[in-house]
């Protein structure tokens, strides 16, 4: 018969906060990405064939108009039309702690079939990438990018491979992990993501996705976590439909943002 | 002799449990050698050399069905096993002689062991006496340096990359600095807020808030160490010397656990470059502090760059943006 030990005691213990520690690890890239994936999505909500351009959006402006409310079943229709989105973005993280929000700014990139490129611009310079097959991470260290051997890394990749299949318009049908709510304000509609996961639950209250009134773009996403946190990214300059160039998603040597804006450029030049 | 040092290192690894050389793995976390290995997280880890750092769970770690007790052992009991073949106790020996091989079996691994940790682990920077300069001079003009490099109270934003067992993971942290609270830290992920803490003006640590990503104890042992040694000028030290390069060493008075923290300025006292934390003559933490920048509203120069290398974990720290915040008018205050 075999008696525990405190040492048993102990390595299980571990092997349980480890596992637990893995979960919520886990359950955070999943939260994060999904945001990612829900912003794509929604921006993609009146993908046109042709580029559209959305200024940016000024919270002062109401709007008097009220467009008729959406469906999430019309979202994930117009999911899985367009191609390509690209965004710049400010996100500003409220910390209990202080006063003062941590703020940077930078740009987001999406492609068909689940190609992301979020990229801090200010006040470092950082870049995560997904191909559709793997994610890689660049941090811009002693004047070059230098590729990152990320830790949860294969977390991440097995969530990024979830995009493919929200991007097939099967988000709202099939809500397995989020309680989708969706309601009208001044600004637009609103879609509120909570969690069904305890777990998750724990760490993110909630995730809000606000809508431009018009529908023709995402302006900003609040990620509510515990304990008075929050994370408020702004949405400007959306380009829907553009061709982005080639290795904007390339995993070992991505295309240089002075060149996607060139691109970016262009096809708002054209009518 | 092989099958011997096997059942060996399998009563060694049951009656020790974790029965793993730290000395030698921190000494080794130091050495440019495993430095290049660690290029390969597999390889230094499948050395056995190294294990993953406890402040982080080894489930989020590559080669996580690697038995670092058992394993990486038997690797070097076959690396080692023709050498101590020699020690005599081959085929068909009698219990005796088996016994006595089995000592020397062990005494040798504990040899190797020791050396490998002797060796290894890198030594604090040899001193020379002052030459030229009173040691009282030399003092004042380093607690002058570390007093006024950073201002009283400010915030500052980071950006951290943190290598664990060839991992790496990126982070900022926030610290807001205040004359009366102390230093407050937090440390934010791509997923959210990691851990929060405060340190006290009279070196307490409070852990403000602890999430499911970090435990409390490593905040507690690392992220409080890190803010004390690189964020807060310490209240005594005395004049050590020069190294061999002529740059100035100021020590503290050894702490209670034995450590003794030595600073590292220029030449001429102006700057400060590293900071090496010692104990039992060998280096366990060393910091280089480089770039330095200016920020606006702060008269000096600080270092933009941090890079530490500890026990078994690398930070490369960079100051991104650091603001200055009022002094708290006295009728506020009251």
């Amino acid at each position: 018969m075999i008696i525990p030990t405190r040492g048993h005691f102990r390595h299980a213990t571990k092997i349980m906060n480890e596992r637990e520690i893995m979960k919520s690890w886990k359950a955070k890239v999943q939260i994060f990405l999904c945001v990612l994936i829900v912003q794509m999505g929604l921006s993609l909500c009146l993908a046109h064939d042709n580029v559209t351009m959305h200024p940016p959006i000024s919270d002062s402006v109401t709007q008097t108009t009220n467009p008729p409310p959406v469906s999430l079943e019309e979202v994930s229709r117009a999911m899985a039309k367009a191609k390509t989105v690209f965004t710049r973005f400010v996100q500003e993280r409220h910390l209990a702690l202080f006063n003062e929000p941590l703020r940077s700014e930078g740009c987001l990139c999406f492609e068909k079939p689940g190609r992301v490129r979020w990229e801090i611009t200010s006040p470092y310079q950082s870049i995560l990438v997904s191909d559709g097959l793997g994610v890689a991470q660049f941090e811009w260290l002693d004047e070059k990018w230098r590729k990152l051997d990320a830790g949860l890394a294969g977390a991440m990749q097995n969530v990024v491979a979830q995009i493919a299949a929200v991007m097939e318009g099967r988000y709202a049908s099939d809500s397995r992990d989020y309680t989708v709510t969706l309601a009208d304000s001044p600004e637009g509609p609103v879609i509120t993501l909570v969690p069904r996961n305890e777990t998750m639950r724990k760490m993110m209250h909630a995730i809000e996705v606000h809508l431009a009134a018009d529908l023709k773009g995402t302006r900003r996403i609040v990620l509510r976590e515990t304990g008075g946190d929050f994370t408020d990214i702004r949405f400007s300059e959306q380009v829907i439909g553009l061709e982005l160039p080639p290795r904007t998603f390339d995993r070992n040597a991505p295309l240089d943002l002075a060149d996607i804006l060139q691109a970016v450029a262009k096809a708002k030049a054209q009518p | 002799m092989s099958n011997v040092i096997s059942m060996l290192l399998e009563v060694m690894r049951k009656s020790c449990g974790c029965f793993v050389f730290l000395q030698s793995a921190r000494g080794l976390a130091h050495s440019k050698t495993l430095r290049v290995f660690q290029e390969s997280s597999c390889r230094a880890q499948r050395l056995g050399v190294r294990r993953p750092s406890a402040a982080f769970s080894s489930g989020i770690f590559n080669g996580s069905d690697v038995n670092w007790n058992y394993s990486s052992w038997k690797r070097i009991s076959r690396l080692l096993s023709p050498a101590l073949s020699s020690f005599g106790g081959g085929e068909g020996v009698g219990p005796l002689q088996s016994l006595f091989s089995c000592i020397r079996a062990k005494a040798g691994l504990l040899a190797f062991a020791c050396l490998l940790s002797g060796c290894i682990s890198p030594r604090p920077y040899p001193v020379a006496p002052l030459a030229g300069i009173p040691a009282q001079e030399a003092e004042r003009m380093a607690r002058q340096n570390l007093a006024s490099l950073f201002p009283l109270q400010y915030r500052s934003v980071q950006r951290a990359l943190i290598t664990v067992a060839g991992k790496q993971f990126t982070c900022d942290g926030v610290l807001e600095v205040s004359t009366n609270d102390g230093w407050y830290l937090a440390i934010v992920s791509n997923l959210g807020l990691v851990a929060g803490l405060r340190v006290n003006r009279d070196g307490s640590c409070e852990v403000l808030q602890v999430t499911p990503l970090f435990r409390e104890f490593w905040t507690r042992q690392f992220v409080a160490r890190d803010v004390r040694r690189l964020f807060i000028p310490p209240p005594e030290f005395v004049s050590a010397g020069r190294l061999a390069d002529g740059r100035l060493a100021c020590e503290t008075v050894p702490e209670s656990d034995g450590a003794v923290v030595r600073y590292v300025f220029s030449a001429d006292g102006q700057q400060w470059q590293e900071l090496e934390v010692s104990r039992g003559g060998c280096r366990e933490y060393h910091a280089l502090l480089r770039g330095y920048r200016a920020f606006a509203g702060h008269a000096r120069e600080v270092p933009a760059e941090i890079e530490v290398h500890a026990e078994s974990y690398q930070l490369h720290l960079r100051l991104v943006e650091l603001n200055l915040k009022n002094e708290i008018a006295p009728e506020a205050a009251q």
